[in-house]
């Protein structure tokens, strides 16, 4: 397959379906009068296909400051309700609710809660920009599924059949991966590279450049969601922990104990968030 | 933005209509994209906004006239020229033409000329909106003067405020004026989603220029108004500097004596004046007022609204 056709059309892909739960939700939100824009915006923040439009849409150059916003919240700030209620009407939703799709939203939801943990345990100044990178991390799985079903089913055999990492599968039956895609949906999309670092190099952290220290912890926290078994991000085994990334990171053996404790509090919270109401 | 073709968005459920307008459209030169429903034509406004958007009011699902009103109520979206194409048996029905806040319409069955005429009129009108902000399509002095004086002619009480983004020089200096507009077009985005959000005809909003701003909202929702512009103002704007200075907290620069400055994260500051308990008649006074108050509040601290409390 050629990478710069694929790219193109990556690139060019309109709308992500999310699942229907989440847009059932805040549909119901939107006709109930007393509804803030706080309130979508929570809901909003827990879905990766919503954030990534939010995000996409505020960076874009129709506004006027492209590449400066990097978090959900702000970006609600300044699309306002109507936009946003607009945004949520106008997203299409998955025909038919996949087992494998709500894992991956339960993955990627799980991945933004531990990365927010972990941010905040480093003292890092902005702890939401870097949940939502975690919540993003994965957004090119979405677009292979989606913009690829049969290549996406290949994958899939050959993670179950021969138990290869995901990430591997995907290199030998694309010739690239949902990390390549997110990286080219990005630039296209105008993220910020505080949000374009750590999603590109979430499998190699060693690589990323602007962002290392932010990127090690969606790393992180990416292992240990798949290490407590919370939601489904496609592997069958935990993948290896990067020294460098962890060398980055250094924390103690201690703190990693802390984060899990958390972790258990905050994912048991949303867990019957109700993605497949 | 720099856009050399025109982009046209043609919102036509019946696909044999659309389908000749976009050839039509693409043999004059512009590029021109289809929506069949309302609901995807949001979709497509946001993805890729249109220069222009032709659109047919009855439509299932999501009718023309709702969307229409979606989009004009926005600093931006508000700004794209809607056609509107109306069946010709419409015309016999009362149509709220008021209510419709579209640029103009085509009957009907039509001829090719006329659309082209009128795609044409549409852009140059838009063109010549003289008195809009450039950058940020608010109303500019000359409405807002009209604005204040036609509520003072009325004798309805209402609060007048004008905004000023504090240090908005050193960031300019820093970041250069391309930055700088980035900031006056976020702030103007800020400020049109909490007035535009109460969806009242007596809120109002303008652009005076550079970085100040007026707004005209009902006296008790002016300290509520005030309260979330510095809420949202001191939220959004660390993210608009560079790493090294957000993390520090200041910009440090030094000026043509070679004298070194510290210069903090921008605040807003705030003047707020009211006719509810003080006889005002004319524009000047009220903006003298205002103008005083603002040099007060300015000479404050941190982003900070102040009220005339004075009889």
């Amino acid at each position: 397959m050629n990478t710069i056709t694929v790219r193109r059309k990556i690139e060019n892909i309109k709308g992500l379906p999310t699942l229907p739960g989440v847009v059932q939700k805040i549909s119901n939100m939107v006709e109930n009068s007393t509804t803030s824009a706080e309130d979508i915006g929570r809901i909003i923040s827990s879905d990766q296909v919503l954030s990534a439009k939010v995000l996409k849409l505020i960076n874009s150059a129709f506004y006027g400051f492209p590449g400066r916003i990097s978090s959900v919240t702000h970006g609600l700030v300044l699309l306002g309700f109507n936009v946003v209620k607009g945004l949520v009407l106008s997203a299409s939703v998955f025909d038919m609710m996949e087992g494998k799709m709500v894992g991956l939203w339960e993955h990627s939801l799980g991945t933004a809660i531990t990365s927010g943990i972990i941010a905040k345990r480093m003292n890092q100044k902005d702890p939401e920009e870097v949940s939502v990178a975690g919540l993003l991390h994965d957004i090119g799985k979405v677009v292979i599924k989606v913009s690829m079903p049969d290549e996406y089913e290949k994958i899939l055999e050959l993670v179950e059949e021969k138990e290869m990492p995901m990430l591997e599968a995907e290199n030998k039956v694309l010739d690239f991966n949902h990390a390549n895609v997110a990286n080219w949906l990005c630039e296209k999309w105008n993220l910020p590279d505080n949000l374009k670092d750590p999603i590109t190099y979430h499998h190699s952290p060693h690589l990323a450049k602007k962002v290392p220290k932010q990127t090690a912890m969606i790393h992180l926290a990416d292992i240990l969601v798949k290490g407590i078994g919370h939601g489904q991000g496609g592997d069958r085994w935990v993948p290896p922990l990067n020294k460098e990334a962890w060398q980055t990171l250094n924390l103690s053996k201690n703190d990693i104990e802390e984060i899990i404790r958390e972790m258990d509090t905050d994912l048991e919270m949303v867990e019957d968030f109700g993605f497949s109401s | 933005m720099q856009i050399t073709t025109k982009r046209i968005l043609i919102v036509e459920d019946d696909l044999k209509t659309a389908d000749m307008i976009k050839k039509f459209m693409e043999q004059q030169g512009y590029f021109a994209y289809v929506s069949d429903n309302g609901k995807e034509a949001l979709d497509s406004v946001y993805n890729e906004p249109p220069d222009l958007i032709i659109l047919d009011m009855i439509m299932a699902g999501i009718r023309g006239d709702e969307l229409c009103r979606e989009l004009k109520n926005d600093n931006l979206y508000g700004h794209l020229p809607i056609i509107m194409l109306i069946p010709k048996e419409e015309l016999h029905k009362k149509i709220d033409i008021e209510g419709l806040i579209i640029d103009d319409y085509i009957v009907k069955p039509f001829t090719t000329e006329e659309l082209m005429l009128r795609t044409s009129l549409s852009f140059s009108r838009s063109n010549r909106e003289l008195d809009a902000n450039p950058l940020t399509r608010l109303p500019g002095n000359v409405s807002i003067l009209k604005e204040i004086q036609k509520r003072l002619d009325n004798n309805s009480s209402f609060s007048l405020a004008y905004i000023d983004i504090d240090l908005f020089k050193s960031y300019n200096d820093k970041y250069g004026f391309s930055r700088g507009d980035e900031i006056l077009r976020m702030v103007a985005r800020l400020l049109t989603n909490i007035i535009r959000g109460y969806n009242s005809p007596d809120c109002y909003l303008g652009h005076i220029g550079g970085d100040d701003f007026v707004f005209i909202v009902p006296p008790h929702l002016a300290d509520d108004t005030c309260k979330q512009i510095i809420k949202n103002f001191d939220l959004i704007i660390p993210t608009f500097y560079d790493e090294e200075d957000r993390i520090r907290g200041y910009i440090d620069s030094i000026d043509r004596q070679k004298n070194r400055h510290r210069f903090p994260i921008m605040t807003i500051s705030i003047a707020v004046v009211s006719n509810e308990k003080k006889k005002i008649k004319h524009y000047g006074e009220i903006s003298e007022i205002a103008s005083r108050l603002k040099k007060h509040a300015k000479s404050l601290k941190g982003s900070i609204y102040v009220k005339d409390r004075r009889k």
